[in-house]
């Protein structure tokens, strides 16, 4: 009889416990999420003054349409920095990955410079990265020892802008990927790798038969994310140009209409039409990761 | 030792491969200390002999008193002063890292200990909101903190960082999962609550963990400049003070003072990573997102 009570009492004790603790964040979600959302949808249905109206997405159609529109500007860079995220971030980081893994000469000391970017912040990484690119510093001299001239504004033209921008993404892209990729390679059992170089297996097939599909659990989660960043991927492009030379983004553009016009339904709008793309894009890209069979070990 | 043969191990090709994929890290790894190294001479040169002298030259004197000055000049247009922004930036970091660290701790325990009628649905939300992609919230969101009259207020911080649902979640999830539940069932019958439990039993367990993503997550508030910008313009940090102090005065910017502010804002990054960055390496990992 005893025990049945003290059980009951530690079941009592759970829902309260359960109702303490959880009460906060299931109430910050409702709030910050559910509602946040909710009300972006019908944001972009309402003018300024609350009244429903289709005007924001004739506007946001219209503008995408137009050459050279900030928003057509904005949706072409925003694929490159998901492009480029995805398709030369993500193999890069790979590559010097294995490297480390194979205990190249000196790892201990590139893990960490290789990881600096991540930890240092994007102000003091593009405070640098600038200034050193300046025409009047270090790559100005530079130019002017090789005979270039006039010497190129790489922030402040049109034509270079984008292009600075996504070297230095790459520049300073590797950190994280890095990290979560020796990690991941550095679980797999050195028996395997024993066993097939026995068998005379060459890197390539070491690399392509053993090392990638014992990481793909968490190769693909990064690519599953990087899908999920589509719309959102962005440089920092507030603290490089501030959207000038045709350098805006997705990101950028919606911070820059809340930040500076408050614009908000036309942001709601486009969010929403955005991330309509966004979501079947995403089940398509799950769908497809998880026909990979990833191998169990 | 074995590791190190196997791993270590190159045939003659290999060796080319490998020799050539060490130069061009060399390189990398260069042109990552470089600018680096540039922007440390450049903050203890006199500001003339910056604007006009050779960039590559090392400084005529080394004014270590840039650093000093820094202190002084680096005060914003709003009258923050550069301690004021250190100021800001330990508080911001200290109160965004505890808050979010311990309130995924909060919901992973419970999701990973608990069985409960809600629990599946909250979990199944938890991933959902984790995997959809949704653009151009930020709108309602600063409607929501205007509306909530916490727009640059100290508690926009408290109360953003009450969520819990993210990455962190799926981290301190994982940790739980794999704490073995028979030392609760000791506490209860030494007549312990849940509470007791969790604090004093779970909470030390998943210190590893638990450490880390502290750690991660103090980097990353240290770094944080958009919510200063977007939500808190009168708590300006280290990291959007400097970045609002170079944008506002284009001219007149004394750039070796400001350069010593730049690398004052990252040595307590650089610190904490030579202190823990074992720790961070090794407990890093994701994998399986299923939902």
């Amino acid at each position: 009889m005893a025990k049945k009570s003290s059980i009951k009492a530690i079941k009592r004790g759970q829902t309260v416990f359960l109702c303490v603790m959880l009460a906060i964040p299931i109430l910050q979600w409702f709030v910050f999420w559910l509602y946040v959302n909710i009300n972006s949808i019908l944001l972009g249905f309402q003018n300024k003054i609350g009244g429903w109206t289709l005007a924001n997405f004739q506007q946001f159609f219209t503008d995408l349409t137009v050459e050279g529109s900030t928003i057509s500007i904005a949706v072409k860079n925003t694929f490159i920095y998901f492009f480029n995220s995805l398709c030369i971030i993500m193999p890069l980081a790979l590559f010097i990955s294995y490297f480390l893994y194979r205990q190249i000469f000196g790892t201990k000391f590139f893990r960490i410079v290789f990881y600096m970017p991540g930890i240092i912040s994007a102000v003091a990484l593009t405070t640098a990265y600038m200034n050193f690119l300046d025409p009047v510093g270090p790559f100005g001299i530079v130019c002017e020892k090789l005979g270039i001239s006039p010497i190129p504004e790489l922030f402040a033209n049109s034509e270079y802008a984008t292009t600075t921008i996504v070297i230095y993404c790459i520049w300073t892209g590797f950190g994280t990927n890095i990290l979560l990729f020796s990690g991941a390679m550095s679980r797999i059992p050195l028996e395997i790798i024993e066993s097939a170089r026995m068998d005379g297996c060459t890197t390539l097939t070491e690399v392509f038969r053993i090392v990638l599909p014992l990481i793909w659990p968490t190769l693909s989660t990064l690519i599953i994310f990087q899908c999920t960043g589509l719309f959102s991927a962005s440089g920092p492009i507030l603290l490089f140009t501030k959207g000038q030379y045709d350098t805006t983004t997705i990101g950028y553009w919606i911070f820059d209409m809340v930040y500076q016009y408050h614009n908000y339904n036309i942001v709601s709008a486009a969010g929403l039409v955005f991330t309509c793309i966004g979501v079947p894009f995403i089940l398509l890209v799950r769908k497809l990761v998880e026909k990979i069979p990833s191998a169990e070990y | 030792m074995k590791e190190k043969s196997i791993l270590n191990h190159r045939t003659a090709r290999e060796r080319i491969i490998f020799a050539l994929v060490l130069v061009l890290m060399i390189v990398y790894a260069l042109s990552l200390i470089t600018p680096f190294l540039w922007v440390f001479m450049s903050s203890l040169k006199d500001s003339l002999e910056y604007s006009s002298g050779n960039a590559f030259a090392l400084p005529e004197k080394w004014l270590f008193s840039n650093y000093a000055d820094a202190m002084d000049l680096l005060t914003l247009d709003d009258g923050t002063s550069f301690l004021g922004m250190i100021f800001n930036s330990v508080w911001y970091t200290a109160v965004a890292t505890g808050l979010s660290v311990f309130m995924s701790s909060v919901t992973g325990y419970c999701m990973a200990k608990y069985t409960f009628k809600a629990r599946n649905v909250i979990y199944a939300i938890a991933i959902f909101c984790m995997t959809i992609p949704i653009v151009g919230n930020m709108a309602s969101y600063y409607k929501l903190i205007y509306e909530l009259n916490i727009y640059d207020t100290p508690i926009y911080v408290v109360v953003t960082h009450l969520g819990a649902w993210g990455f962190n979640f799926l981290v301190m999830y994982a940790t739980f999962k794999n704490i073995s539940w028979s030392y609760a069932e000791a506490v209860f019958i030494d007549g312990g609550n849940h509470f007791t439990v969790f604090f004093k039993i779970m909470l030390p367990q998943a210190a590893g963990p638990i450490a880390t993503l502290c750690i991660m997550s103090a980097i990353g508030s240290w770094n944080d400049y958009m919510p200063m910008i977007l939500y808190l313009p009168s708590y300006p940090t280290l990291a959007s003070g400097l970045y609002t102090y170079q944008s506002n005065a284009i001219r007149g910017v004394n750039f070796p003072v400001y350069f010593a502010g730049v690398i004052i804002s990252l040595i307590p990054v650089i610190v904490i990573f030579a202190c823990f960055s074992d720790l961070m390496m090794k407990n890093m990992s994701v994998g399986g997102l299923k939902g």
